[in-house]
């Protein structure tokens, strides 16, 4: 119950940390585009809770405004993301990131 | 404002007036306009007439002198001059006065008589107009009272002169007389425009008055060679107006124009401008300068006169005669013997107008004939014409009771006079060609009239030309019957025509100049007219003559007999009362040369002129009986060569052929400036042009063929050279760039990958630091 | 004011820009009116214009108002250049009586060049806005008083200038365009390496910077003593001069600079060689007496000689060229040198009397040529040649084109009565007066009589006698015996009609008027002259030293 109860700063940091490395694993390792896309968005939430903790605890609110701003972005970043995924689709009738490589010629 | 000036401003204007008028409305009025022309002229005579009145003979004042002027330019406050305009302006003096009523009197009676002459002509109206301008320039020249005013309406009567030459410009030999005209008188006045600007340099002024008045103050500051070439300069501008030698070539030439053209422009007014001018500036001419208007006066005298014998086209006979008669007028100032040369401008031009009016009337007669040859016995058919022709040949032949007796013979004796002050030797060539001309003048004069109005008419004697220059003169005149030409077609002219001739010849007898017919001095133009005093020194009582002492000596003792111009000029340079010798003096300039008698004591220069004047005095009587004999020998030899055959002229032109064939072709001077200044001017002209073209633009275009070359060698060294480095550069990148472009993958992971392997490398760099 | 009067053609230009292609109309009539508007501003400003301010160089005190009129003075470009200071660019319009005399002549050409400009059919759209563009950049050359200002609206000129030959000309007009082109270029790129060193010389009594004002460089006092181009410099400066001396005379032209001249004349259609001769020429001239002349008087002083005699040559070699030409449009165009040669004798007399002559000379040259090109222009619309042996006898089938063209002729070849006299009279009583001149005048005096023979000559050709058997036209006889005459396919009025009338008469008008009473203009460029030669004079160099 303690654990419960009392609820730290490293609380939220290991949780956030967690996260973190979920997203990382998921966009170093999947081929998918739409999972990689996935694995930012847990990374940006990561960046999240992390804000948000050092804000409850260091008094301001400049975290808060942050994490909007995050939210904010994120959402129009996984608009963007999918259209261009889409788009990808349409051209190369695949979403697999290894198989997009005619700009390296 | 005087009212003479107001006066002589409607005078000045209104031929301008006509002009205007007729040049815009001609073909608009009736009978062309003919009538404003004739009517503005008849206005402008009056009130000339009435200047000329009130002038001469009411004032009869010798020192007569009235002047108006106003700012024409004004230059503003010019740096190291000081406050400078330029000014215009009217003098009206009894020259002046003499001088607008014997232009207008002869310019209206040449319109009168061109109703007549010219009627049917298609360009009629705009021959009128022309006239106008003519008259308005001419009286511009004589009532200026500036060197620049005068320059103007000198060109303007140029203008005039080129288009009335060329009225029929369909004809090529008009076309090119009146180019030859003008361009002959342009030589003449760049050199009056030289001698112009001499003075100007010296003194910002253009006005006659202030010129003089510097110079009589000895303010010319380049010397007396300077001020010798300004007075030949300025004689320059006559000697292309007036035909003298050696720009003589283009009066004869003019004569393509119409006669009354010729009459008014060719011999009593225009070509007279010249001795007029050289009148006006007469008081600033050196000695040495008068010796070579003299001369050149001479030459042209005789010049003209040997070509005048044998020339058959009558209007080329006046016009060397003319040319010879101005030579005189030239002479006559050359001299000294300016109101002689004065008086024998006004006598010359009447009975010289008389002449050419006549001969338009025979031309008119004959249906535009113009050769002697062909002419004969019009003596019958043409009273009128025939009485008035020969009064008008006497006065030029110079017969005593005549006018040209009185004023030829003024000037002879003032040669004579001339060449015994200047202590004859060489001088005395000048009274012998004057003499010797006067011989022949009589000589060709009774030629001509034997020819046209005596024997049987030589009309049919013609060789049919087509060519002849006489035909197609004016396109509507019916000559259908040309060549046919039987001389019972030949009727004395109408009174339009007849008129003019008639009051020109009363002009020509003695007694309108002088009741003595034998002296023109005692007759009212010399009285009027008299020498003015010099106002530059004269290097006779310096240079050494050997009469100079004498000359001056005989010029205080016989102060009676010369005019009160001198004898004034030189009591001043002795007595104290200026301003009052002033008032009395002949002209404004007496007493500027006054107050330079005075500030340079014997240094003023009148002893010359007194002695000119005293021995041309003396030679009266010598003079008159010289040029009478003369005279009666010049006319008894045209009878016995061409009345009574006694010398047969074809023979002796074929036994002294090449004498004759030298006067025929005029000594050779056309071909001569044929030969030299015209095809070197276009000589000249085409190798400069090739010059221009070739060398010059070569040049320009040979520098654009080597910046090209030069283009193209820079172009080698950019494209192995400097673009050599660039590809070299390019080539070093391409090759790195091909190794480090494998890390390149272009997936994202990779780079996370990469990115996590350093931020992990990183951390474990840290730590190691943090545990050693 | 002059912003305005500048800046009109350019916005008739913008006009036109939206005016569709096809509409010629009104096209034409827009740069009409922009031309007359142009042309009422002018006649305004010399209203204004107060000839008792002499300009030249500043009021007492170095402002230059009290001495110029009409001033427009703005900053217009402020650069810091760190080490090198700082580059104050001013807008800086104003006028005198040297720049006054021209902006009027420019407005009166302008409307001329408009009018002949009419029967251009060939993109007609691209001409007139190049062709307002010339006249907004001859404009801004004539009342620029920055020096920056001046180069931008010299070098302005030339593109407008290039097309319109280019474009618009005779059969070898690109050879002509990229002559002239290349000419101007190469003498103005040195110009402006004249006006940098001049920047960095001058220093502007009022504000204490370096300046490009014409004004401050007029006066000698505003000069570093140390500077590139200060008084004790002396081969900078000589060397300044001439290239500055050389960009101008390429404009004049002079020789041994003028082969572009007969070229480009010959190529230009009939309203550019108005442009042309009209008022471009008048720029090298205006130059020297703006800029070349006043900011080195010194060296002014020491080349009069030189400056004469290139005069000379101009006029006497000029002539003889004319006198050989075939072409009426190139002896014409010689005869332009020959006259600007005046101009330049007159500079050389460098008194008022020359001076005067000269910049009067300027003015009449502009509206005598005018209307010798737009005559040459008139037959050669009719006949489609300018061969002089081509015609003869004219006078008789156009009476009225010849009764002009004898004016015309007439005043070229300096008749008193019209004005090119007064100017060519006045040239010669200063380059007489001075004595560096003297020689170079009495022999200058020749071109008089070679100015008469080549036009009386030409007019003889062309005009008198009769039909020559190769004329470029067809003699017919009526049933009344009336001769006429038809050129092959023209299909207007024989003789001049009435657009040609409405160009030629007001030219006609101004010729004889300023030939009779030239006060009008000479009353407003005395003042400016007489300091201008007050500036120029060694006096005042000696007080510098």
């Amino acid at each position: 119950m303690e654990l419960l109860t009392n609820i730290g700063l490293n609380h939220y940091l290991t949780i956030s940390a967690l996260l973190f490395g979920f997203g990382l694993f998921a966009v170093m390792t999947r081929r998918n585009a739409i999972v990689i896309l996935m694995g930012v968005e847990l990374i940006l939430n990561a960046a999240n809770i992390n804000f948000l903790a050092f804000s409850k605890y260091s008094g301001g609110m400049e975290g808060v405004m942050f994490s909007l701003f995050i939210i904010v972005l994120a959402a129009a970043e996984a608009a963007i993301a999918l259209a261009i995924v889409i788009n990808i689709y349409k051209i190369f009738r695949s979403v697999d990131v290894s198989s997009i490589d005619t700009m390296k010629e | 404002m005087h009212s003479l000036i107001q006066l002589s401003i409607a005078v000045l204007l209104l031929p301008l007036l006509s002009f205007v008028i007729l040049i815009f409305f001609n073909k608009r009025l009736p009978r062309r306009g003919d009538f404003v022309g004739v009517g503005i002229l008849g206005t402008t005579f009056a009130l000339s007439f009435y200047i000329f009145w009130s002038v001469v003979v009411q004032a009869y004042d010798p020192a007569f002198r009235v002047a108006w002027d106003f700012t024409w330019i004004d230059f503003g406050n010019v740096p190291g001059v000081g406050p400078l305009e330029i000014r215009m302006g009217i003098v009206i003096d009894n020259l002046t006065a003499i001088m607008l009523a014997m232009v207008t009197l002869i310019s209206f009676l040449v319109h009168l008589y061109s109703t007549g002459y010219m009627s049917g002509d298609p360009r009629y109206g705009r021959f009128f107009a022309f006239l106008g301008i003519f008259t308005f320039s001419m009286l511009g020249i004589v009532l200026a009272d500036n060197l620049f005013a005068i320059y103007i309406f000198w060109e303007l009567v140029g203008l005039s002169s080129y288009l009335l030459i060329g009225f029929y410009f369909e004809k090529d030999s008009a076309a090119d007389a009146q180019k030859k005209a003008f361009l002959a008188n342009r030589v003449g006045d760049i050199g009056m425009w030289l001698g112009i600007l001499i003075l100007y340099s010296q003194f910002h002024t253009f006005s006659y008055q202030e010129i003089f008045a510097n110079l009589a103050a000895g303010k010319f500051g380049l010397g007396e060679a300077w001020l010798t070439a300004a007075g030949i300069l300025l004689f320059m501008g006559c000697v292309g107006k007036s035909a003298q030698f050696p720009l003589h070539v283009w009066l004869p030439d003019a004569m393509e124009g119409p006669t009354p053209v010729s009459a008014l422009i060719h011999a009593a007014t225009m070509v007279a401008a010249g001795v007029y001018f050289v009148a006006r500036i007469f008081v600033l001419l050196t000695a040495d300068a008068l010796h070579v208007i003299a001369f050149i006066g001479a030459v042209t005298a005789f010049m003209a006169a040997t070509i005048a014998i044998t020339q058959h086209d009558i209007k080329r006979v006046l016009a060397y005669s003319t040319v010879s008669q101005l030579g005189y007028m030239v002479l006559g100032l050359g001299v000294g013997a300016y109101s002689a040369a004065l008086f024998h401008l006004v006598t010359h031009a009447f009975f010289k107008a008389c002449l050419f009016l006549g001969s338009g009337a025979i031309i008119h007669a004959m249906h535009h004939e113009q050769d002697m040859r062909w002419m004969g016995g019009l003596r019958k058919p043409m009273p009128w014409t025939f009485a008035t022709f020969t009064l008008a040949t006497l006065a030029l032949a110079g017969l005593p009771l005549t006018s040209g007796f009185m004023s030829k013979d003024a000037i002879l004796a003032g040669a004579i006079g001339f060449a015994a002050a200047e202590g004859g030797g060489i001088y005395w060539i000048i009274p012998f060609l004057g003499f010797f001309s006067a011989m022949l003048t009589a000589f060709y004069m009774g030629r001509q009239i034997w020819l046209v109005f005596f024997g049987e008419s030589r009309t049919h004697l013609k060789p049919a030309d087509p060519h002849h220059h006489g035909h197609d003169a004016h396109g509507s005149h019916g000559h259908d019957d040309h060549h046919a030409g039987e001389s019972h077609g030949v009727h004395e002219v109408a009174w339009n025509m007849r008129a003019p001739l008639v009051i020109l010849a009363a002009l020509s007898v003695f007694a309108v100049y002088s009741p003595d017919p034998l002296d023109g001095a005692k007759g009212w133009f010399l009285k009027m007219v008299q020498t003015p005093a010099t106002v530059v020194g004269s290097p006779g009582n310096t240079a050494g003559h050997e009469s100079s002492p004498l000359a001056l000596h005989e010029g205080r003792l016989l102060a009676e007999a010369v005019p009160p111009a001198q004898h004034k000029a030189e009591s001043d340079a002795h007595s104290e009362g200026v301003a009052s010798e002033a008032a009395s003096g002949v002209h404004a300039e007496a007493a500027g040369a006054a107050a330079h008698g005075e500030a340079h004591g014997h240094e003023f220069s009148d002893p010359r002129q007194a002695a000119i004047a005293h021995e041309a005095h003396a030679a009266h009587w010598p003079a008159i009986m010289i040029s009478s004999v003369m005279v009666v020998l010049g006319i008894s030899l045209a009878f016995v060569v061409y009345v009574f055959r006694i010398i047969d002229p074809e023979k002796t032109a074929r036994s002294i052929r090449p004498l004759y064939l030298y006067s025929f072709n005029k000594w050779y001077w056309d071909e001569i400036y044929d030969a030299t200044f015209i095809k070197g001017s276009v000589l000249i002209s085409k190798i400069l042009s090739w010059f221009d073209a070739n060398i010059v633009d070569g040049i320009v275009n040979g520098v654009g063929a080597m910046t090209r070359r030069v283009g193209f060698a820079t172009g080698g060294f950019d494209k192995y050279v400097v673009d050599g480095a660039v590809n070299f550069t390019a080539f070093l990148v391409n090759t790195s760039g091909g190794v480090l472009r494998k890390l390149q993958t272009g997936k994202v992971q990779t780079y996370v990958v990469l990115l996590l392997l350093a931020v992990i490398g990183y951390f474990i760099y840290y730590f190691t630091q943090l545990i050693y | 004011m002059l912003s305005l009067i500048v800046f009109l053609p350019i916005l008739a230009g913008l006009v036109i820009l939206a005016v569709p292609s096809s509409q010629k109309q009104i096209i034409r009539i827009v740069s009409l009116l922009a031309a007359i508007a142009q042309g009422v501003l002018a006649v305004l400003i010399w209203r204004g214009y107060d000839a008792s301010m002499p300009g030249i160089i500043a009021a007492e005190g170095g402002a230059p108002e009290g001495s110029f009129q009409f001033i427009e003075r703005l900053p217009w470009i402020n650069l810091d250049l760190g080490g090198f200071g700082s580059l104050n660019i001013e807008y800086f319009l104003g006028v005198d009586g040297l720049s006054i005399t021209m902006v009027i002549l420019t407005a009166l050409i302008s409307i001329i060049g408009v009018l002949s400009s009419w029967p251009i059919q060939k993109q007609v759209k691209g001409y007139f806005i190049l062709y307002n563009l010339l006249a907004t950049a001859m404009m801004g050359c004539f009342v620029a008083l920055d020096f920056f200002l001046f180069y931008v609206f010299w070098e302005l000129m030339l593109l407008p200038m290039y097309f319109l030959i280019g474009i618009w000309g005779g059969p070898n007009r690109e050879y002509a365009a990229i002559k002239f082109f290349l000419y101007t270029l190469f003498g103005s790129v040195f110009m402006l390496l004249v006006m940098i060193g001049l920047y960095f010389s001058v220093i502007d009594p009022l504000t204490g910077n370096h300046t490009f004002s014409l004004v401050a460089m007029a006066s000698q006092e505003n000069y570093i003593k140390d500077a590139i181009l200060g008084p004790e410099s002396m081969m900078w400066r000589y060397a300044a001069f001439i290239v500055l001396f050389v960009g101008f005379a390429i404009k004049v032209p002079m020789f041994p600079f003028h082969t572009w001249l007969p070229d480009a004349h010959v190529e230009a259609p009939t309203p550019i060689s108005v442009i042309l001769a009209g008022v471009l020429l008048k720029l090298g001239t205006y130059g020297m007496m703006r800029i070349n002349f006043p900011l080195f008087p010194e060296v002014f002083q020491a080349s009069l000689y030189a400056i004469g005699v290139l005069g000379a040559i101009n006029i006497i070699y000029g002539a003889f060229c004319a006198l050989a030409q075939q072409d009426l449009k190139k002896m014409v165009a010689y005869s332009s040198i020959s006259h600007m040669g005046y101009v330049l004798l007159g500079l050389a007399a460098a008194n008022s009397e020359g001076m005067v002559g000269a910049l009067y000379q300027m003015f009449n040259h502009g509206t005598i040529t005018s209307m010798l090109f737009l005559l040459v222009g008139v037959i050669y619309d009719r006949a489609h040649t300018r061969q002089i042996d081509k015609f003869g006898g004219l006078a008789s089938y156009m009476p009225v084109y010849a009764a002009v063209v004898t004016i015309a002729w007439f005043a070229s070849l300096g008749l008193p009565g019209l004005s090119g006299f007064i100017s060519e009279a006045f040239v010669f009583v200063g380059a007489f007066s001075s004595e560096t001149t003297r020689n170079i005048a009495i022999v200058s005096v020749l071109g008089i009589v070679f100015g008469a023979a080549y036009l009386l000559w030409s007019l003889q050709r062309m005009f008198l006698g009769k039909r020559k058997a190769d004329a470029a036209y067809d003699l017919e006889v009526d049933a009344d015996g009336h001769e006429h005459i038809h050129f092959h396919d023209w299909k207007g009025k024989l003789d001049l009609d009435a657009r040609e009338l409405v160009m030629l008469v007001p030219l006609a008008v101004i010729v004889i008027f300023l030939g009779i009473y030239p006060m009008p203009v000479l009353g407003m460029l005395t003042s400016s002259i007489n300091k201008l030669v007050e500036v120029l004079s060694p006096v005042v160099m000696t007080a510098l030293n």
